[in-house]
């Protein structure tokens, strides 16, 4: 497969795990998992009657915390899966970008793709507003309405638009192309 | 095959199908089972219903605190001298912290067989105790947060205090009185008073509020617009104004706390009820009394057996949304 040889090369595979990390705390970050300050390692008595439930869509309740001394984890496995899911195709997304550039110009994929993470910042939620919305302050009542009516298709866009621009952006690297940049990475 | 779908038009379509799923999406609103005979009242709780929106959380997504614990003072070092505390007074006083209520609204208690929820909405600033049990609907009027009942799931706006559909439409609440006052004023009066523990059962970073701080100048508790649309811009007051909303009768006022806070004391007649409401510095609270007869009293003659009128602090904008009828002290005296 395309992807399986674009992996192969040393320095997309370091350049998009580092922004796959990044992506993945800063995530974590943008729903409120990730603080700053040190607390204790625990898992809560009721973990169970938590471990499906959901603040907002797609922010479930953390059924557990984890220090990491200078922050702190709130633990929902939900939220971690989804995390990794992004981080992931952010992973495959962020290489086949790096990759692409050592192309001819006229074959580069472009960042155009990586926008779709963008939705996904924007679906941290502080009880009843929208963290981004609380972030740049009240502009118009009906803009945080319309926010808050947007909100559960943030996620499921970024993920349908980080899936399809795999397999297009790869329609556009041949097999010639991969035999070609063999020898450059 | 792949080669020949064009990727970047199913992306647009996809989204903009979500987009116009999303605008077009309505919040299902209750229907009422009871019918107030199409009264004025009926009429202005409808137009309260119609008004509903989603906040975003799902029914009790904002969980309310239903099996509080408590730690002593000494125990509460998660506190600051100048952290904004909701004090119950008397025998066995209790402080919720602002910090914690921020991320919970509503705490519901048992005092001697009575049920009582200690309720605050960070967007309109309001702390209120009402009899009952309730939980968050996750839905919002005024900006203002809806709760709901466990008995019957009807809804009641927290400022407004009465059903506005459901089994219990156009029923009131009795107010529960709490004090909006500091840590360092609670404890230095009430030093034996049991302290709302950060065991809540729920796992928040009760360090930070995420709307603001009442600490800090600039930011969403004292400057700025509502974040929600409200049903009536009333700009006898800038929006943040800090006000105590007093219910006497058939009638509302709101009392400008800062007023009150150079004038110390005030005798005064509202809907031909004698009051007297002052400023209490000990705690930093307006206290709102019913006076037994019409002669003006002073400081000094103020006693516990003055009645409490029901009362309580609120941001302007969020009072007057409701209440647009409401008498403003300052104007009227």
């Amino acid at each position: 497969m395309k992807i399986l040889k674009i992996l192969q090369y040393k320095k997309p595979f370091s350049i998009a795990l580092f922004f796959s990390v990044i992506y993945f705390f800063f995530y974590l970050y943008t729903v409120g998992f990730l603080v700053m300050g040190d607390t204790e390692t625990k898992l809560l008595d009721n973990w169970g009657d938590l471990l499906f439930k959901q603040r907002v869509p797609f922010v479930w309740e953390p059924i557990g915390t984890f220090s990491l001394k200078i922050f702190s984890l709130f633990f929902a496995p939900l939220n971690l899966i989804l995390a990794l899911l992004l981080s992931f195709l952010i992973f495959l997304n962020v290489a086949i970008v790096v990759y692409s550039y050592y192309l001819p110009k006229v074959c580069r994929v472009g960042h155009a793709g990586l926008f779709g993470l963008l939705p996904s910042f924007l679906t941290g939620f502080a009880c009843c507003v929208p963290t981004v919305l609380i972030a740049i302050g009240p502009v118009l009542p009906s803009l945080t309405v319309f926010f808050i009516q947007l909100r559960p298709f943030l996620l499921p866009s970024s993920l349908i638009l980080l899936m399809f621009n795999i397999p297009w952006s790869l329609s556009r690297i041949s097999n010639e192309h991969l035999k070609q940049t063999q020898n450059t990475f | 095959m792949l080669n020949n779908v064009n990727f970047k038009f199913v992306f647009f379509f996809l989204l903009i199908i979500s987009v116009t799923t999303a605008l077009t999406y309505k919040t299902p609103t209750q229907k009422s089972k009871v019918i107030l005979n199409n009264s004025p009242l009926e009429f202005r709780l409808n137009d309260i219903s119609s008004n509903i929106i989603s906040g975003g959380p799902p029914k009790d997504g904002i969980p309310p605190i239903d099996s509080p614990k408590y730690v002593t003072i000494s125990q509460a070092n998660f506190m600051e001298s100048d952290d904004i505390v909701f004090l119950i007074e008397g025998d066995n006083p209790k402080i919720y912290p602002q910090k914690i209520l921020v991320w919970h609204e509503i705490v519901n208690e048992n005092f001697d067989g009575v049920d009582v929820s200690i309720t605050y909405c960070p967007l309109t600033g309001s702390a209120i105790g009402y009899l009952g049990d309730f939980g968050t609907s996750g839905k919002l009027v005024n900006s203002n947060l809806i709760m709901y009942d466990r008995q019957t799931d009807s809804y009641w706006p927290q400022i407004l205090g009465q059903a506005i559909n459901g089994e219990k439409k156009g029923d009131l609440l009795t107010i529960y009185p709490v004090i909006w006052t500091t840590w360092e004023k609670a404890i230095l009066k009430y030093p034996i008073a049991d302290v709302l523990s950060t065991d809540t059962g729920a796992i928040r970073d009760y360090t930070s509020d995420p709307y603001g701080s009442y600490q800090e100048e600039g930011n969403y508790y004292d400057v700025g617009e509502p974040f929600f649309p409200t049903m009536n811009k009333d700009l006898r007051l800038p929006p943040k104004t800090v006000v105590t909303g007093v219910f006497v009768g058939n009638k509302t006022l709101a009392i400008p706390k800062h007023l009150l806070k150079e004038q110390k004391l005030v005798n005064f007649e509202f809907n031909n009820v004698p009051l007297v409401f002052f400023f209490d510095a000990e705690l930093g609270a307006l206290r709102v009394y019913e006076r037994s007869s019409e002669e003006k009293i002073t400081i000094g003659e103020l006693t516990s057996d003055l009645k409490w009128v029901p009362s309580y602090d609120v941001m302007w904008f969020g009072w007057s949304s409701f209440f647009p009828e409401t008498l403003v002290y300052g104007e009227t005296n």
